[in-house]
């Protein structure tokens, strides 16, 4: 019995440890193919919430990517300091993305008053799709490009308008 | 093992019956009291405001402020419950190491040892202290969160080492090396073995915990961020 109960805990052990190693290696090279994905714009088409669909490109312009949750308090400050100081990013392609079903992204645009914000852009985009194409886990994550597609650089976790503007 | 030693087991265990506690006690104490005096004296509003407005507005910099003021009496609250579960994580390793080598279970006498071991693991939290407080005294949030004192972390720029491997590096110090000697020194005692003896115990039991240990922290640090 006592064999057999020490066999049962090694092994445990064993699997424990081969499975989190497995699971680490392989989340790493996601992470990395993603990272490398990242570097330009990817190609990507998105469910705006008026019901079209469109494909992120950087058009001659730069990109801001914010991928955020209604329901986020950070994303609700991110966006009420968006509609307050929306006039440091007029250059740029603004495109707030969420996995929000579409009536919440409308919900959070009429509460938020984002409407009045020029240029910007709401759109649904599938959890999965979000996850393997940008590698969005958390939010917000805010991804800004170059006019030509080249990242500028990526935040995560709620960032001023300032400092996304600094890095257009 | 023979009936000597199965009797050094009992007279241990009946010695040492309030030690234990009051060793306890005595190490939350000092764990909280260093907590309490890093959290005062070494993250001020204004390593807040440095550190965090290139990124974020004036306004959220004093939110962020008052909820870490507000909600800081639950780490405190947190901290014993924490190191109790680590006592017990660490007794259980060593335990089970036992019982693969001797067929017995025994938590209680290596439980005290864990305690008195994890004296070892203050000091580094005590030069933290110290360090910031008198030798670099312009720091980052980075630096206090990255700073582990004789680890193989300081040999890396910082920003250069991926995310990933920060836990681990840190985890590689000579406090670590001094705490296993701790540990093994205690086991050998309630063993009444020789120290190789009660190392071997400790690198088998404790070791395996800690790669497994370590290994989670990077498979969730890959994940989550």
């Amino acid at each position: 019995m006592r064999t057999y109960l020490k066999w049962a805990i090694l092994m445990a052990f064993l699997c424990t440890l081969a499975y989190l190693v497995w699971g680490f290696t392989t989340k790493l090279e996601r992470k990395k193919a993603i990272a490398k994905r990242t570097q330009t714009l990817p190609s990507c088409t998105v469910q705006g919430i008026s019901g079209d669909t469109f494909t992120l490109t950087s058009a001659g312009k730069p990109t801001v990517l914010i991928y955020f949750e209604p329901d986020c308090e950070h994303c609700q400050r991110e966006a009420r300091e968006l509609r307050n100081e929306y006039a440091a990013l007029a250059e740029a392609n603004l495109v707030l993305l969420s996995a929000a079903p579409v009536p919440a992204l409308k919900t959070f645009v009429q509460t938020y008053q984002l409407a009045s914000v020029p240029g910007l852009r709401m759109a649904h985009i599938d959890r999965q799709v979000a996850h393997d194409t940008f590698g969005f886990v958390s939010v917000p994550d805010v991804l800004i490009y170059h006019a030509d597609g080249t990242l500028s650089h990526r935040f995560k976790g709620e960032t001023s308008i300032t400092a996304i503007a600094k890095r257009l | 093992m023979n009936n000597r030693k199965f009797d050094h087991f009992k007279y241990l265990i009946r010695r040492d019956k309030y030690k234990i506690g009051y060793l306890l006690l005595i190490n939350m104490f000092l764990s909280l009291s260093m907590s309490f005096a890093g959290q005062k004296i070494l993250f001020s509003d204004e390593l807040f405001f440095n550190d965090l407005s290139e990124k974020i507005s004036y306004d959220q910099i004093q939110e962020i402020i008052q909820l870490t003021h507000n909600w800081s009496w639950i780490s405190y609250l947190i901290l014993p419950i924490f190191s109790l579960l680590k006592f017990t994580i660490i007794t259980s390793c060593i335990s089970l190491g036992f019982y693969f080598a001797f067929d017995k279970w025994h938590f209680k006498p290596f439980f005290k040892v864990a305690i008195l071991a994890e004296f070892v693991l203050l000091v580094p939290g005590l030069i933290k202290l110290l360090w910031f407080l008198f030798i670099q005294t312009d720091y980052t949030l980075n630096d206090l969160q990255l700073f582990y004192p004789l680890s193989l972390l300081n040999l890396f720029e910082p920003g250069t080492v991926e995310p990933y491997l920060l836990y681990p590096l840190q985890v590689l110090n000579l406090f670590e090396v001094a705490y296993w000697f701790a540990l093994a020194y205690g086991v050998a005692r309630v063993m009444n073995a020789s120290l190789e003896r009660g190392f071997g115990l400790v690198m088998a039991s404790y070791g395996s915990g800690l790669v497994l240990w370590v290994v989670l922290v990077m498979f969730l640090t890959v994940s989550l961020s």
